[in-house]
């Protein structure tokens, strides 16, 4: 009886701790995908800090589809579309629409920390679990050898 | 929280002077509309998601 609910409980604790890696690798393709979101948005700031610079006339490739590209003539770069989410696009000013983009990455960057943090807790509790483990382990086999010592 | 973000939203374009262009991503075109029916189009789609 007493080894049935040992071994329930060993099962509890290995569930519990692979329900927590799930979770933590959860949070890691979340972290990654915000670096990723976050590195777009700076090269999308430099890239439109380049395009002002070189001023209204310069030829430009667009992209059409993967492979294909067409030349136009850039113009004065200093209004911006930007996607403001929900489907919606909003012409700002250049000034403007950097910060939105900064403002963008900043709410990235707490959310990311928060993400991190969430992260931090999830190991202490794996930590946690893995010790309570070992000593059920240990708990276990010291049960087994006293066993095998009264059955001699 | 997707509630709050149509809200923002609205409000965002709300406060925006007059004469900014808005646009309404379908697809892969844009299409330009007025204030006005940018928040309407927001507001729809808040009533759809609840």
């Amino acid at each position: 009886m007493a080894v049935k609910k040992d071994e329930k409980r060993m099962t509890d604790l290995t569930r519990q701790l692979r329900s927590i890696i799930a979770q933590i690798e959860a949070l890691r393709v979340e972290i990654a995908q915000l670096d990723v979101l976050i590195s777009e948005y700076r090269q999308t700031i430099t890239t439109l800090r380049n395009l002002k610079d070189l001023g209204a006339g310069k030829e430009v490739l667009l992209p059409v589809g993967r492979i294909a590209q067409v030349g136009a003539k850039l113009e004065e770069v200093d209004k911006i579309v930007i996607n403001i989410g929900s489907g919606i696009s909003v012409e700002l000013p250049f000034d403007e629409a950097i910060q939105q983009i900064e403002k963008e990455i900043v709410a990235a960057l707490a959310l990311r920390e928060a993400l991190e943090r969430a992260m931090v807790e999830l190991y202490e509790k794996v930590e946690e679990l893995s010790q309570k483990i070992r000593e059920h382990g240990h708990a276990e086999a010291g049960e087994g050898k006293k066993d095998e010592g009264e059955q001699k | 929280m997707k509630e709050s973000k149509s809200k923002e939203l609205v409000e965002f374009l709300e406060r925006l002077p007059e004469g900014r262009r808005i646009y309404l991503n379908l697809g892969s075109v844009m299409v330009e509309v007025s204030k006005d029916e940018a928040i309407e189009f927001l507001k729809k789609q808040g009533k759809e998601g609840e």
